[in-house]
């Protein structure tokens, strides 16, 4: 098997693809990144004292997962309201009667949300689908509009729970976390590394 | 049916332009982490200036930062998804069409990934020059701040000659007029 097969393969990874898929994904895997790889560059600046370094990398660390705490608790709850939304106003998804039928809860719809064009097992007995049995393109965009449904709200959600409620949350809730932990050191004034995005 | 209904059923059709977009666009990862840099390039600063614990100077330049750090983000989000889903489509490219989809799904994933690990090497290269040029720029507007306010209190007073005069000669005796008066404000 060559290089190019052995990446192809695993780019084609459909648990890699479910585990990552929409805007959830990103944002949960991007900001575990970052509470991972931002304190560790922050602590590598050789040019900081090292109280310095220990306050930033700690509060930047702090930071990262009270956004990911956040991400959590907003974005679950707004993916089921846009669910709930497209189920009951959408208009198409009240002509996709037939697709939605078999769909009574949002779990549901994770799973055959999941790969739309590969259905799994579970999502064709959800659909009460035959095992060879594929969607149509009709009732494809007709679920990818309740899908979008789920993923406008968890955008909005993303952004108001990381852009504003974040850094207001954060800039009451680290100092005392960072006091508790023992890292009470005043901001340094400037730092070579700003890696707070 | 109601006029509630009514009302959501107008709004929903509305927003089937919006609902098709994000149910069908591959993009889902680029556009939450520019949208989300884009906003925080807006709000943190704006949180880190309101923040009473630290003192205006350093406030200041925390804000520039963050800013800097967001404009720089966004660009870097855009690009290496972009790159890594061009691989896919020249490179890598597979007969199965829902093959291929994933795959460029997957390497736009590991893109935004490979953005956020290199954002803060890209900062570190970027922004000390500009800061540095800021913080210059400032300290030059500060010196010639004090320099102006060293130089009005530096004028010559007037010179006023007591001489034994009589009380109309003296009161017409009026003080050298003081070239640069008042503090100059600003630049």
């Amino acid at each position: 098997m060559s290089i190019k097969q052995v990446v192809s393969n695993g780019l084609a990874s459909k648990n890699f693809n479910y585990k990552t898929k929409g805007i959830m994904g990103a944002v949960v895997f991007t900001t575990a990144l970052r509470a991972a790889s931002r304190p560790v560059v922050i602590y590598k600046d050789k040019k900081a004292d090292e109280e310095t370094k220990k306050y930033t990398a700690g509060k930047e660390f702090l930071y990262q997962m009270l956004s990911l705490v956040l991400t959590f608790a907003m974005v679950n709850p707004a993916k089921k309201l846009g669910f709930s939304f497209a189920k009951k106003f959408l208009k198409d998804g009240k002509v996709a009667a037939e697709e939605l039928k078999g769909i009574k809860k949002f779990d549901d719809f994770e799973k055959v949300n999941l790969d739309l064009d590969e259905l799994t097992s579970d999502a064709k007995k959800i659909l009460g689908k035959g095992e060879k049995e594929v969607l149509s393109p009709d009732s494809i965009s007709k679920l990818k509009l309740v899908k979008g449904s789920v993923e406008l709200f968890s955008f909005v959600s993303s952004i108001v729970g990381l852009t504003i409620i974040a850094p207001a949350l954060g800039n009451v809730v680290l100092h005392p976390i960072m006091k508790a932990v023992g890292l009470t050191k005043n901001e340094p004034t400037q730092q070579k590394v700003d890696t707070k995005a | 049916m109601t006029e509630t209904q009514k009302f959501s059923e107008i709004m929903c059709d509305k927003c089937k332009g919006a609902f098709k977009f994000f149910g069908e666009s591959e993009n889902g990862a680029t556009m939450i982490t520019c949208a989300l840099s884009a906003f925080k390039g807006i709000f943190r600063p704006i949180f880190t200036l309101n923040d009473k614990k630290s003192d205006p100077e350093t406030k200041k330049y925390a804000a520039i930062r963050e800013c800097l750090t967001e404009m720089i983000a966004i660009p870097l989000y855009i690009a290496t998804p972009w790159v890594a889903g061009k691989l896919v489509d020249n490179v890598l490219k597979s007969s199965n069409p829902i093959d291929n989809k994933r795959m460029r799904a997957n390497a736009k994933f590991i893109g935004t990934c490979a953005a956020v690990l290199i954002i803060p090497f890209v900062c570190n290269v970027v922004q000390p020059p500009i800061m540095a040029a800021i913080k210059e720029h400032e300290e030059a507007k500060k010196a010639k701040k004090s320099l102006d306010v060293t130089s009005v209190a530096d004028v010559q007073q007037p010179v006023v000659i007591n001489k034994p005069a009589t009380p109309i000669v003296s009161s017409l005796q009026k003080p050298v007029a003081i070239a640069n008066s008042g503090m100059r404000v600003g630049n």
